[in-house]
This record gives C-alpha cells, structure tokens and sequence, in this order.
C-alpha cells in the first residue's frame, strides 16, 4: 500500500464489570482505515461495533478495562495520549457524530454557538473567523438561511436539521476522520438519504476518511469502500464492499445479509437467523457464531476461528469459509 | 374483496391536538378499512399522522371529527361501559415493548393482569392459557418468571404479543412493531405475526415507516403525508405502479443492497423538509417537496380520486 493507515487498531478488548459478572463486549478487535477511505462498521445490537470506536475515543466510562496492542491515529499512539491530548485530537483531528444529535448538542446553545465553540476550543480559528466559517459550514451541510438559523436552538429544528448541525461542528476543524455512529438510524429515510449525500460530498471534497457505524447493510454497502462485520464482540469478515457483496464468506455474513427485507421480498419465503447472539459473559474460546452456524463443525465448538487472509484485501475468521463459498457460490 | 363487512371502517376521520395555544391538524379527513382477516399497511414519516390514526381506530383516542366503526360499533357513540367491554377485541402491539411492560412484573404477571382486568377466566383458566401462549409466541415456559431487564428486545415484543393475544382480539394495531429489533430478530418477529394471523384470522392495521415489511405483510397499504391519505391501493398496484410523487419519493429513498459493487445507488436527495405541521403548504400539502409540482399544486387542494380499481391518489397530476 502506497500510503500508511491512516488509522491502525490492533486487537482491542473492552470489558465491563457488571456486579459480579464480567462483560466481554470486544474481544480482540483489529481494523484499519486509510487515508480517504469510508469503512463500515457493521453489526447487530451488542456486536460491539460502538464500543469498540467508544473505547478508541477514550469515551467508554464505569467500571471497564481497555486493552489494545497498538491504536496508532496518524503518528500518535493513541494509548499514550493523556485525556487532555485525546480530548484535544478528538473533534481537532477525528470528528464524532452520534445517532440521536438532541443528546450531544447543548439544549440551551444557540447552534451557531455551539459550531463556534468546536472552533474556539480547538484553537482553530479567532472568534471572527470562527463565525464566518460557521455560516459556511452551515451552507456547506445544507442549513438555508444560514444567518438567521446561527441564532437558533436545537429545539426548533427537525432531526434531519439538528444532524447537520452535528455534522457541521464534527468538520469545523477539517477533521481527517469523521467517526459516524448511526448517523441516520433515527431519520425517516427521505431525510437519512439527504445526510447520507451531505456526507458523500463532504468526503469527497475534503479527503475525509469516514468510519460508518451502523446496522443497516444498505448504508454500508452503498456508501462505504470497505465492510467490517463485528459478531459478539469479534471482527468475523472484512472486504472491499465489492468483494463483499459478491462473495461474503463467513456464514454469519451470508446470514445476515439473507435476512434483509427489502422491497419485493413478498410471497418469498423468510430465512432469519435462528437463535440469539451469546451473552458475552465469559471470553470467547470457540467460534461465537457456531451454536446459530448452519455449517459448524465439532472443531468450531472448540477452537477459535482467527481473522485470516481469505482473497487479496479480504479476511475471515471461519474454520470453514473455502467450503462455505466452494458450496453456495 | 369479500361481501364480508369490513371488522373496521374509519371514516373521514380527524384529530386535533392543541399545543402552546395552536391548533394542530394532526389527522385530517383519513378514511380506511381493514377486511376481517387482511392487513392494512400504514406507512408514512414521523409526523405524518399514521401512529394517531392507530390510536384513533381503536378508541384509544377521541376523535375531533369523523368516526370509526368497529364490527357494527360506532365508537363514539358508544358508552364508556360498552367500549370497556368491547376493548378486548381490539389491541394494540407497541415500538418499544419495554416501555410498555412493567419493569417491577414478571413477563407471565403481565399476561395475566391484562386477563384479569378484563375479568377473564378464572385464576387457573388464566395460567393454563398463558402456558399456551408462550407456546405460540414461541417463547419457552421459563419466560413466565423473568422480568423485562432479562429479556432481549425479540423476547420483549413476543411477550408483547402474548399479552395482545390473551385477550383474543380480532384487531391487532401493530405500532413499529420491528423497528427497534435487529434484522435477524425482526423476520422472526414477521414471520410470528404472519402464522398467527393465519392461525387464529386476526386483522392486522400494520404502522410502519419501512416498506419492505409494510409490502411483505400488507393486503392495502396506505400512504400518509402531513396528516393526510395520499395515495391508498392493494400491496401489488402500489409498489408496481406508485402513483403518488411522495410515494414514488419514499420508495426511490430506500437504500437497497445492491447486488455488485457496481449496481450501487446514488446517494443523491431532492432538497426540502417537512413542512411544519402547523402551517401546512396551502394547495397540495405535498407541492413544497415535489418535483412535478406546476402552478395549479400551490393553489388548489387536489381531492382523492380513483385511478384504477381500489387504488385512490391524491393529486392533481397522478393518471
């Protein structure tokens, strides 16, 4: 690869300490993300795709244990930086934008206030250039009238208008990064498509690399280069969106993606996933997915599956993935 | 569609809500009609007024104008005596089943509180049936027990389930009953709504914003825009020929998962937001949004007019 990553995650485990019990909500996570480069992070509820960006934000709290072999972001190692330092990396260097925007903005902030800030705080920009560039920022996310709605609060805009403001203070300072958990999962779909193509032209002018978090495979699959499927804590199959949709390798994956309602689906038969995803309470020491696998093994009730090589820029942890392709397509 | 008369009609129904001293025109002048045994899918955005009519069709709600036949009941006429024994008939399934379950009640003491307090059965008859439904709901008998903090998401909304069927209703209004649950989960909890349908003819007025499940289950779907019907037509007549610019909107805005790398969407979104609805755009409610809209969209209020058989538009230029 010409360029390094931009970002580097090696095996990242976050654990929480619920009463007596120990949750294993990331088990070794390793990704990377490079310059320019949208990757989805996708999964089901309690998958730990938030988590894992949480923990590298330095935004998990209570009783947890972050462990990781190497977060590297540009040239800091992001383990070494005190909170201080991450804090200022975090919405300087890498922008975060939430799914519901009414919790991360201030209630009783002006929103053209609150862009400003972003600014302000990270030494960006003077007060007068901050409010000149908050004005564009606002045409650039697509808020008309941007003059009058700077004086507004959060309260009186809509969900699609308070995510632009989220977006408009998470790229204040040219963030080379923008982390997106579920950005549009609380938009009506009209508004989620406007977001989604505010991103895209964000990305494309700006070189902006996008982490998406998200569980909807239509997200992922049209707005990101590469997909990251997260079961139960773990990374089970990374590919080039292209490779993914035609040759997704992991049972889990081909799953998941067969259990998609979409529009002309009536009359078919519906083949959802049996079962639940584990608990997370004890470590993994065997392949999570196995007690719901369709083509588990005795071997995959006792050996952890690694993430290993499968084609050129595609990786899975299954025991069985070549017979699994080999055998459906 | 059968002779049968239909369990529920709403007609020309309307709701206001009054807030900060304005008049807000939540519903206006919505009709529909759910055929014992079918499913009607209610699609629209936030604000569009569908979760109110739901509430609406079954008297959850008092109506500001119109009204809402139940079998032969009217029930605005009815009294508050008659419409409490009425209810059980007609249910209701929530988005969020821990919101609407006790944290403090056991999963089975939530099934039979709902039996008892419309005096059903005695106490035995109460947990016998209760033993059955967790079998049709498929949930195992140890549910019976647990509180809602022990159940995932899928197990909350089947006990959800189970409780709207202990009363054996033959109107169940689903309310996003998937819209929380994760893909895997909400086919489950399709396929659970589909069987039992078939198994014990229940009629189903189905709210959803997505319409991919609102397709799969639906007979009739309708489509509502700032608290009104504009478009309404059977399942296959509005996804192969959407007639309505919003619909045809809502269903060019799903982002599908393309087959190749290749074949992926454009990202692209006509502007315009939602109106406020307090200050609905006179003419055409839908003109401020639409991209076919010509001078005659901003200044006359187009009329639901048939198209073709059973299938209803709202709008001036729709053929």
């Amino acid at each position: 690869m010409a360029h390094p990553p931009l970002l580097t995650v090696d095996a990242l485990h976050t654990h929480f300490q619920r009463g007596s019990e120990t949750i294993y909500a990331v088990n070794g996570v390793s990704f990377s993300v490079q310059p320019g480069e949208a990757v989805g992070v996708v999964g089901e509820s309690g998958s730990g795709k938030s988590v894992t960006m949480l923990s590298l934000l330095g935004l998990v709290r209570g009783r947890v244990t972050v462990r990781v072999a190497r977060a590297q972001f540009k040239t800091w190692d992001l383990t070494r930086l005190s909170r201080r330092q991450l804090e200022d990396v975090r919405g300087r260097d890498i922008g975060v934008v939430f799914q519901d925007p009414m919790t991360s903005l201030n209630p009783v902030m002006r929103v053209g206030d609150q862009v400003m800030e972003a600014m302000l705080a990270h030494q960006y920009a003077p007060p007068r250039a901050a409010f000149q560039r908050t004005l564009d920022l606002f045409r650039e996310v697509g808020i008309p009238d941007g003059a009058t709605r700077f004086r507004s609060y959060p309260h009186e805009f809509s969900g699609g208008m308070r995510q632009r403001v989220m977006l408009a203070v998470a790229i204040a300072c040219e963030p080379e990064l923008l982390i997106a958990d579920e950005p549009t999962t609380a938009l009506d779909v009209t508004v989620q498509m406007q977001i989604l193509s505010v991103l895209q032209a964000l990305r494309a002018r700006r070189r902006m690399s996008v982490v998406m978090i998200t569980h909807d495979f239509g997200v992922a699959t049209n707005f990101c280069d590469r997909i990251v499927v997260l079961y139960a804590g773990r990374v089970v199959e990374s590919a080039a969106v292209s490779d993914f949709l035609a040759r997704p390798a992991h049972p889990y994956t081909r799953g998941l993606k067969g259990s998609i309602l979409e529009i002309g689906s009536r009359g078919r038969q519906l083949n959802p996933i049996a079962g639940a995803p584990p608990t997370l309470t004890a470590a993994p020491s065997a392949c999570t997915f196995a007690p719901r696998c369709p083509y588990a093994l005795p071997r995959c009730d006792q050996e952890l599956p690694l993430l290993r090589p499968f084609n050129p820029g595609h990786e899975v942890a299954c025991h069985r993935a070549e017979e699994v392709v080999d055998h459906v397509g | 569609m059968s002779a049968e008369a239909p369990i529920l009609s709403v007609d020309e129904i309307s709701k206001d809500f009054v807030v900060n001293r304005r008049v807000l025109h939540a519903v206006r002048q919505v009709s529909l009609t759910v055929p014992v045994g079918r499913t009607v899918g209610l699609v629209g955005e936030s604000g569009s007024g569908k979760s109110t009519v739901g509430r609406l069709a079954i008297g959850l709600l008092p109506a500001t104008g119109g009204r809402v036949v139940f079998q032969d009941h009217d029930l605005s006429r009815l009294s508050a005596k008659a419409m409490r024994s009425l209810r059980h008939a007609m249910q209701i399934i929530f988005q969020d089943p821990q919101a609407s379950l006790s944290p403090r009640m056991t999963a089975g003491a939530a099934v039979y509180d709902a039996m008892a307090i419309h005096r059903l059965g005695t106490a035995k008859e109460r947990w016998a049936r209760i033993e059955m439904l967790w079998e049709r709901v498929g949930l195992p008998r140890s549910i019976g027990t647990a509180y809602p903090f022990e159940l995932s998401g899928g197990q909350l909304q089947r006990v959800g389930i189970a409780r709207a069927l202990a009363l054996n209703p033959q109107l169940v209004v689903c309310d996003e009953p998937v819209s929380a649950l994760d893909v895997s989960i909400q086919l489950q909890i399709i396929q659970l709504l589909k069987t039992l349908q078939e198994d014990l003819g229940l009629s189903y007025l189905f709210i959803s914003h997505n319409l991919a499940v609102v397709e799969y289950l639906s007979d009739t779907v309708v489509v509502m825009y700032l608290g009104e019907v504009v478009e309404t037509a059977p399942v296959e007549a509005l996804f192969e020929r959407p007639s309505h610019p919003y619909t045809r909107l809502l269903i060019d805005s799903i982002l599908r998962v393309p087959a190749t790398g290749a074949s992926r969407q454009p990202l692209t979104a006509p502007g315009g937001e939602m109106p406020s609805p307090f200050a609905p755009p006179v003419g055409c409610a839908f003109h401020s949004r639409c991209p076919l809209a010509v001078d005659r969209c901003r200044q006359e209020v187009p009329t639901l007019r048939v198209i073709d058989p059973e299938h209803w538009v709202k709008c001036h230029l729709a053929d």
